[in-house]
């Protein structure tokens, strides 16, 4: 190193890369971080629950599950990888990626891979029409 | 050996390095072409559609796809060659290295977003595992997967890091590596023109989106099978990362751990090959293991073979179907005759047809397509497809009419193949034992796996045909359509204009080329027996009816619930039909619906037809039925709604809905006498509403092992066969005796039987050394010949064929002694007449019943039903005696009088 100088020439370029580097990524990390706040607006979809029979019924994001009485609605998204479980047979909600199955009564998981329970969903209704409000 | 040296030069006409380029370069250019007919914002449409019709760029995006495969192969082996020689250490600097060994994670990148891209079912979920995946890496996996992967249905991110970033920077790594593009032009067209030619041929991968069998990309169903295993893919994530780590590792750590990664990953490519193939091959629907020997086993073929033909087809009518290309409407549009559920404009042709929806070439269209989707051998993926029917083709493979319990279990147990008469059997696993070949003679054939392979309506000897035995329905049009196609010569080409109807038109008939046998219940609900007559003996005569196979039947009393025009499926529902899901033993079990669900005072169980199970709420759109408001009965043994009845008044006025179209018809409660006293509390309504059952006395099987017979399992002639020489039936008023199983009453309830199994079998013609065996076993019957009155006191009190004796003089003398004349001689084997169920004033101990806890009268019993027949025999059915017996039966016997002649037994 020169007398004198604080930080040679070879020294400040990598600093400056890597702070270069380093501002890249936290812009990176705010861009996508402002993004998905601004795409993360649940879709709101409306169902007449009292038009559906009881059993279980596969909608594009969630699964509701109706049975004398009691209402549930269970996101679709397997907790394993994130497959769409698209398949229901004698009450057991089968996912076709990986072979997980859950019980769609309570969403517990029956067989692996999966370990955790399908995702409740919150659901509210809608006084004057009698619709559930789901919002995914 | 010079000619293979020259071989080998031929072939190995460059390195795989140098052909990994030119493979990709050729990627690049038919990637940009690719991205004129490729619609981001609809990509499943634009890619079946230019599959479908469009042949140049078809031909491109199989260029696209086998380039790009090419260049990974190669580039693996490119990797592998490499290491292999130790020629790793040629890199000098770590940087280098390190890019390359990062590149792999782009080249991985470029190819599964491309396979993401074609979006099909499988890229769909492919695009959410890998943003599932990638999301849960730490600290950057949010960051990574909005860069490079993008929202759910959405490939605009994807598309462009896929066709520029993750391309540019995968090239700059080439060049960085290879310090050139310049391939040799004999090479790049050598690579160009093996690509092209197998481009032509071969089309890259589209598939539907809702497949029985979700498979990853090639390269990864190793993969998809390990995550299969491992709960958490965070382990699967960083252990590819592992990997990558040790792959850069290799050139600066000392030659032994060198060697050992080296090893390490021979032994990982082996176990990954074998994972791909147990994926590939093993897999099938519902993630089941499959076995090449099994019936249902199925596998996609490796490679799609489609010649690119440059046809002048018209593709502007190119049909549309919920947002793919659809080729098959193309050709038979304007078809009808299709039930509202079925129409081709909602689901197209092949969602129940299978074949190639994606080319307008007609053999390609039609190869592997099924010409009778419905079958069971097909209904997994035609009917039980995922957006369609899977819940209930699950459960019609296990119910009664496709798996045959009872029949196998009980013709299992006469010839002692089996202890348990409870066995839950299938018809699928009849082996060729003396039992097994018995029921492919002459008993296999009724069950819905029997496979229909002729188009029309089914003939009375076709049996089975899965979802179609119900649910094909064939109209006038559609008959006449059939028989254009029938008599078209192959030149034609006439396309039918009608199609049958996939509906719940399910009339008697569809019942009865089965359930005119054995029992014959479709055959006596209408009031016709089966006589021994031949056809032309019958010829003028109106109350004879000759079926298409010949046999002929004689007017008799036809069942109330007929005479009012109701079918089969007016008290058969659903889940009885199609089961629920349960493997039942016995036909006993399956039937859920009793007659006192719908003859009762007051309903017992109702439901707002509105709130009811799916399926229920189906059939009832399906028929047009009113649902707000309206209240059903609900069955009392599964609690299963009868959609067809209206409750009404508070549950005390009940009807049903006529599936004939013939209105409704008011169901009557239960008449006093059925209801009031104790006397007959025990009894069935059948028993006593039964008006007439056909029986018959006994019947003699031995095997001719040298004639030839038909394996109605097989459907193919074999040699030997068991005959049966049967005795003529009779059409008579049932067998009384005790079902124990029905627990709603003490001790079981009286119910009515016929003979299941008076049977010898001469087991030593199957196999030398055995014996000739014989059984006497009744079976539980419902005969379906109800009648509003009940039979006679005496009919069953009097009579020696109800007590179970057989037919012959049941005699009370003066001095009180009951006697019994046999009309039959006595049966060798067990010294009981031959029609007996049991003997007189005696008491079977043995297995009497096809069932476990039926049996005939025991001693106590055939004691109080006879003292009450001696009264009868003094007494009229309608006199103040035998009215005030029906209620308190041991007090009339106690206050009788002095005249009176008790039986002395």
């Amino acid at each position: 190193m020169d007398k004198g100088r604080f930080i040679d020439r070879k020294t400040f370029l990598r600093l400056a890369s890597l702070v270069f580097a380093a501002t890249f990524i936290a812009l990176w990390n705010m861009m996508t971080g402002k993004q998905r706040q601004l795409m993360e607006k649940p879709v709101e979809s409306r169902i007449n629950a009292a038009k559906l029979g009881t059993g279980i019924f596969l909608f594009d994001t969630f699964i509701v599950i109706k049975s004398s009485g009691t209402l549930k609605v269970f996101s679709n998204k397997c907790t394993h990888a994130g497959c769409r479980i698209n398949q229901e047979i004698e009450g057991q909600l089968i996912c076709p990626c990986h072979g997980s199955i859950y019980d769609a009564a309570t969403g517990k998981v029956l067989k692996g891979p999966a370990g955790l329970p399908l995702h409740q969903i919150p659901f509210i209704t809608d006084a004057k029409t009698g619709e559930i409000i789901i919002k995914v | 050996m010079k000619i293979p040296e020259n071989i080998r030069k031929v072939l190995a006409f460059d390195t795989y390095g140098w052909v990994a380029t030119a493979s990709i370069i050729l990627c690049a250019v038919s990637g940009a072409l690719l991205a004129v007919p490729y619609d981001v914002a609809n990509p499943y449409f634009s890619v079946t559609k230019l599959v479908t019709a469009n042949p140049a760029a078809s031909l491109v995006r199989n260029i696209h796809y086998w380039s790009a495969q090419l260049f990974l192969i190669l580039t693996l082996i490119h990797i592998f060659d490499h290491l292999w020689k130790g020629t790793e250490t040629n890199i000098k600097k770590k940087s280098l290295w390190f890019r390359l060994t990062l590149s792999i994670i782009f080249a991985i990148y470029v190819m599964l977003s491309g396979f993401i891209l074609k979006a099909d079912g499988d890229s769909l979920q492919a695009h959410r595992i890998l943003s599932s995946i990638v999301s849960s890496l730490p600290w950057i996996g949010a960051m990574l997967q909005q860069t490079f992967i993008g929202l759910e249905g959405n490939f605009q991110v994807l598309y462009i890091q896929h066709a520029a970033t993750a391309t540019v920077i995968l090239f700059v790594i080439i060049m960085e590596h290879a310090r050139s593009l310049k391939v040799n032009l004999r090479t790049f067209l050598i690579t160009t023109a093996i690509i092209v030619i197998f481009s032509f041929f071969f089309r890259a991968p589209v598939n539907g989106l809702n497949d029985a069998v979700m498979k990853g990309p090639w390269y990864f169903v190793g993969l998809q099978e390990t995550l299969h295993w491992i709960a958490n893919p965070l382990f699967i994530t960083l252990g590819l990362i592992i990997l990558l780590g040790l792959i850069y590792l290799i050139p600066w750590v000392k030659p032994l751990y060198s060697m050992l990664i080296k090893h390490f990953f021979v032994v990982m490519i082996i176990l990954y090959a074998l994972l791909s193939i147990s994926g590939f091959f093993f897999r099938g629907p519902m993630w089941q293991w499959q076995w090449p020997w099994q019936q249902e086993y199925k596998v996609q073929p490796i490679l799609h073979s489609e010649k690119i033909v440059f046809s002048p087809a018209d593709t502007t009518q190119l049909a549309i179907i919920q947002g793919h290309a659809e080729g098959c409407v193309s050709c038979h549009k304007g078809m009808s005759g299709f039930s509202d559920a079925h129409k081709p404009e909602f689901i197209g042709c092949f969602t129940c047809h299978g074949g190639d929806p994606f080319t307008l070439d007609k053999s390609k269209a039609h190869s592997r397509m099924f010409v009778g989707p419905g079958n069971l051998s097909n209904a997994t993926e035609a009917c039980g497809n995922k957006g369609c029917h899977p819940g209930i083709v699950n459960r019609v493979n296990s119910s009664l009419m496709s798996t045959l319990s009872g029949i196998i279990s009980v013709d299992k147990w006469v010839f002692g193949e089996t202890t348990d008469l409870n066995s839950r059997e299938h018809v699928n696993v009849i082996g060729t034992s003396a039992a097994g070949i018995h029921l492919r003679n002459l008993c296999a054939g009724c069950h819905l796996g029997n496979e229909k392979t002729k188009p029309g309506p089914s003939a009375w000897l076709e049996r089975g045909g899965g979802c179609l035995a119900c649910h094909l329905t064939y109209d006038e049009k559609a008959l006449v359509s059939l028989n254009q196609l029938r008599i078209r010569k192959k030149s034609d080409n006439v396309l039918p204009r009608f199609h049958p109807a996939l509906d719940l038109k399910i009339t008697n008939d569809k019942c009865k080329s089965c359930h005119s046998r054995s029992g014959r219940i479709s055959m006596n609900y209408e009031g016709w027996h089966e006589t021994e007559l031949k056809p032309e003996n019958v010829k003028g005569k109106s109350n004879y009816q000759v079926l298409p196979d010949k046999r002929v039947f004689v007017k008799m009393p036809e069942d109330i619930h007929h005479q009012k025009g109701m079918l089969c499926i007016d008290c058969h529902g659903s889940f009885e039909l199609m089961g629920d899901g349960k493997h039942y033993a016995h036909k006993e079990e399956a039937v859920k619906v009793q007659c006192s669900d719908c003859h009762t005072a007051k309903a017992i169980d109702q439901k707002l037809l509105s709130s009811t199970d799916q399926e229920t709420q189906l059939i009832s759109w399906s028929r047009k039925y009113k649902t707000e408001g309206v209240e059903v009965i609900l069955t009392q043994k599964d609690g299963k709604p009868l959609l067809n009845t209206i409750v009404e008044e508070q549950g005390t006025r009940l009807s049903m809905i006529k599936k004939s179209g013939a209105g409704t018809v008011i169901m009557k409660p239960p008449a006093k006498a059925c209801t009031e006293g104790k006397a007959h509390a025990r009894l069935s309504c059948e028993a006593c509403h039964t008006a007439w059952a056909p029986q018959c006395i006994g019947c003699h099987n031995s095997y001719d092992s040298k004639a030839k017979g038909f394996d109605m399992l097989k459907n193919a002639n074999r040699l030997g066969t068991w005959n049966e020489y049967a005795t003529e039936g009779m059409a008579e008023l049932p067998v009384l005796g005790i079902n124990a199983t029905d627990k709603t009453k003490t001790n079981g309830i009286v119910s009515t039987f016929t003979p299941g199994m008076i049977m010898t079998i001469g087991k030593s013609s199957f196999k030398k050394g055995e014996k000739t065996v014989f059984h006497r076993l009744y079976a539980p019957s419902s005969a379906h010949t109800t009648q509003r009155a009940g039979r006679s006191c005496i009919s069953c009190h009097n009579d020696p064929l109800a007590l179970g004796y057989g037919r012959g003089k049941l005699l009370f003398s003066k001095e009180g002694k009951w006697s019994f004349e046999p009309a039959y001689e006595n049966n060798k084997y067990d010294g009981l007449p031959e029609d007996a169920w049991t003997g007189f004033l005696k008491e079977r101990k043995d297995q009497a019943a096809t069932r476990i806890g039926m049996r005939p009268f025991n001693l106590a019993e055939q004691k109080r039903i006879l003292t009450a027949g001696a009264c009868l025999t003094c007494h009229k059915e309608n006199s103040s005696v035998m009215e005030r017996s029906l209620s308190d039966f041991d007090r009339t016997i106690r206050e009788r009088s002095k005249r009176c002649v008790m039986p002395v037994f």
